[in-house]
């Protein structure tokens, strides 16, 4: 019995253990490794014509905030279209977007959906094939960039190996409430540390969806967008990465969103996040594997080990589960004291490496006094593997039953005006 | 004398890389902290590593004393909660070299009879229900909640059916948290040595921050101990596994990270205040 718990019971401990070793590889590397910016530094250039794809549901809250934003950068603006993708919103943002297009004709362009699947990914989907330019940024409707961002996100597909680039998220609602600062301290984890690190060790940064961009011949080469994908980042960074396609992270180009300001918010931004990733995870991890002679074999691995990074809540779960089962039946101590010295270690070197990173991630942002609520992540990491082992359990169940997946909208705060019209 | 513009080949060097760092009003430039990074990685690690080294090994021989110390507090606790039975020493050792005891109780808690096991089914229930009118802000504190009482669950199930295999008794219980207690000790300097020594903050704030965290574990350990103790004589072994696998090991992790995030919150050379010159 002891036996039949223990064996399953490290092989979780040691599929944690490899998350755990990669989080102080990626922190040490942030640290001390060079850091690969390779295209921030190109400020003049012959730029080529972009188009900007923003989709939009219900977003009056924050849509016109967002438009003078893009209107106010220094991107040539004769090569620079904004493509407004209204979802069938029902409150104002028709009207704002109309308005946008009668003051800035040819530069602001609404497309109005009216039919068709709901959701992102289909409204890429359905746009990006009338799109002509050879390079296509994405924002999403809360996101604010600064004036320089355009030339910056660009900037990188002068290098014809790169297929699609994303930016730096950085939380702007940060001083709301204890979620918004927890989750500028992930965020500041996940993009200072972790997509650095993974871009200067040339693994898989991956490619977010919010505020980057793909080349369309790529784009077009990997069969466009997926209607039916509930993370089409994720899907995106897959499909480019299994196709050759180099996908790059720039750290210095920071852009502003809005994070949840309350946990119902929260924890089902975090389900949508782990279905998209769940579904990209069966999607990609074999053909990720069967690409292990033309990729790098640490490409390989890391974007698997990405892929599940989901798949682990439900697996933390289970191993808490035996180790619970366990203490009943007595903890084997004719196995000596290795075993005790391998969970002690595990507790307090392995889940310490999240906070090492992000601690890490904070100082370098000059965060300090945030640093302190770091143990206040423990009931964040609580929340959130909780919501995704939902999310995952349900997900399966829906799968079996052949049951389609809809799409949630994450809820704004911003309390807008619709913007100012391009006035100052 | 010659200006630095006319002066000898270094000198002007020097004067470009300080005048390629200098801002318009005379402060320094710092490079953006998305390029930030720490410099002479090789120094740092060799410097963590010896002062894991002399901390794991001052920690170690520190034992003994530590054990003394952790008798008397057990004594007294003991005394002053008014527990039954007495304090007595297990003797323990460190690969057969340091010897050192350790402190334990000579009475042995019982097993939930009918009347203990409804009452921690009333009040398991009582704090399962509290935790749905935990909303807003307070949600993470109602999954805790859940998961605590998901875990007391088990424990009255278990003591329901099967009691006579309960593999525990609170002598050994005890023992088993002040070593497990050490061994957590034990890896705080190597733990802060790879996550916090790195840093760019003077020596005296690393020791300080070492001295604090195994100064508050030596307090913490025993008196939480001591504290399972009373819970257990007046509650029976039916709070036991609660005690154990959610306020045990994960509270003195989260200790840990308390102190962490605070002394990660020190200034160092990495952000400097502008200057106003």
């Amino acid at each position: 019995m002891r036996t039949a718990l223990l064996i399953p019971l490290f092989v979780i401990v040691g599929i944690v253990a490899i998350y755990t070793i990669r989080h102080y590889i990626f922190t040490l590397n942030r640290l001390f490794g060079t850091q690969r910016q390779p295209y921030v530094d190109i400020g003049t250039a012959q730029w080529p014509p972009v188009t900007i794809l923003v989709p939009a549901h219900n977003e009056e809250q924050v849509i016109g905030g967002m438009l003078d934003a893009l209107l106010g950068s220094d991107y040539p603006a004769e090569r620079l279209s904004i493509v407004v993708i209204n979802d069938r919103s029902t409150d104002g943002t028709r009207e704002i977007l109309d308005d946008y297009a009668r003051r800035f004709p040819g530069r602001v362009k609404p497309r109005h959906r009216t039919g068709g699947r709901p959701g992102k990914a289909a409204a890429l989907a359905e746009l990006s094939g009338e799109v002509e330019t050879e390079v296509i940024l994405v924002f999403d409707a809360d996101y604010l960039p600064g004036a320089g961002l355009i030339k910056q996100l660009v900037a990188p597909f002068f290098d014809p190996e790169v297929g699609a680039v994303m930016g730096r998220v950085v939380p702007l609602n940060l001083n709301r409430t204890l979620l918004t600062r927890l989750l500028d301290l992930e965020r500041s984890g996940g993009y200072q540390v972790d997509q650095q690190a993974r871009m200067n060790l040339g693994l898989v940064p991956q490619y977010g969806g919010t505020v980057g961009g793909v080349r369309r011949s790529a784009l077009l080469a990997v069969g466009g967008w997926r209607a039916d994908a509930l993370a089409e980042d994720t899907d995106m960074t897959y499909r480019l990465i299994v196709a050759g396609w180099q996908v790059v992270y720039q750290n210095r180009s920071e852009c502003y969103e809005e994070v949840p300001e309350n946990w119902p918010t929260r924890i089902r931004q975090i389900k949508r996040w782990a279905r998209g990733h769940n579904q990209a995870l069966v999607s990609f991890g074999w053909p990720l594997l069967k690409s292990v002679r033309r990729l790098p074999a640490t490409v390989v691995f890391d974007g698997l080990l990405l892929l599940g990074v989901f798949a682990v809540g439900p697996l933390l779960l289970i191993g808490f589960g035996l180790a619970t089962a366990l203490y009943y039946v007595g903890f084997p101590i004719e196995y000596g004291i290795l075993p005790v010295l391998g969970v002690a270690t595990y507790s307090t070197l392995g889940n310490f490496a999240a906070f090492f990173e992000v601690a890490t991630a904070a100082r370098l942002d000059g965060s300090r006094n945030r640093i302190r609520l770091l143990p206040f992540l423990m009931f964040g990491f609580l929340v959130s593997l909780t919501s995704v082992s939902v999310a995952t359990v349900t997900q399966m169940v829906q799968s079996l039953r052949g049951e389609d997946h809809h799409w949630e909208k994450t809820e704004r705060y911003r309390n807008g005006n619709g913007g100012t019209g391009g006035r100052p | 004398m010659a200006s630095p513009a006319t002066g000898s080949a270094p000198e002007r060097e020097g004067l470009l890389r300080d005048l390629a760092r200098r801002g318009v009003r005379g402060g320094t430039i710092d490079p953006h902290r998305a390029m930030l990074k720490l410099p002479d990685p090789g120094r740092r690690l060799a410097m963590a590593s010896t002062t894991t080294l002399i901390g794991v090994t001052g920690f170690l021989f520190s034992l003994p004393a530590l054990g003394t110390a952790w008798t008397w507090i057990f004594r007294q606790a003991h005394s002053f909660l008014g527990l039954p039975g007495a304090v007595v020493e297990r003797s323990a050792s460190v690969l057969g070299r340091i010897h050192f005891t350790v402190p334990t109780l000579t009475f042995d808690a019982i097993p939930p009879d009918g009347t203990a096991l409804l009452a921690a089914t009333i009040a398991t229930a009582a704090v399962l229900m509290l935790s749905f009118a935990l909303r807003g802000p307070l949600v993470p504190l109602a999954y805790f909640v859940r998961a605590l009482a998901l875990v007391q669950t088990t424990a009255i199930v278990y003591f329901r059916f099967w009691p006579e295999y309960f593999p525990y008794r609170l002598s050994e219980y005890l023992v088993g948290q002040l070593q497990a207690g050490l061994v957590v000790m034990g890896l705080i300097p190597l733990v802060l040595g790879f996550t916090f020594y790195l840093f760019d903050l003077s020596l005296i704030r690393k020791l300080l921050l070492t001295v604090m965290v195994l100064g508050h574990l030596a307090v913490f350990l025993p008196l939480l101990a001591m504290l399972h103790a009373y819970l257990v004589a007046i509650g029976t072994l039916v709070v036991l596994p609660t005690l154990f696998l959610m306020f045990g090991l994960l509270l003195h992790v989260m200790v840990f990270v308390a102190f962490y995030g605070w002394a990660m919150s020190w200034p160092s050379a990495l952000w400097q205040e502008p200057k106003r010159s």
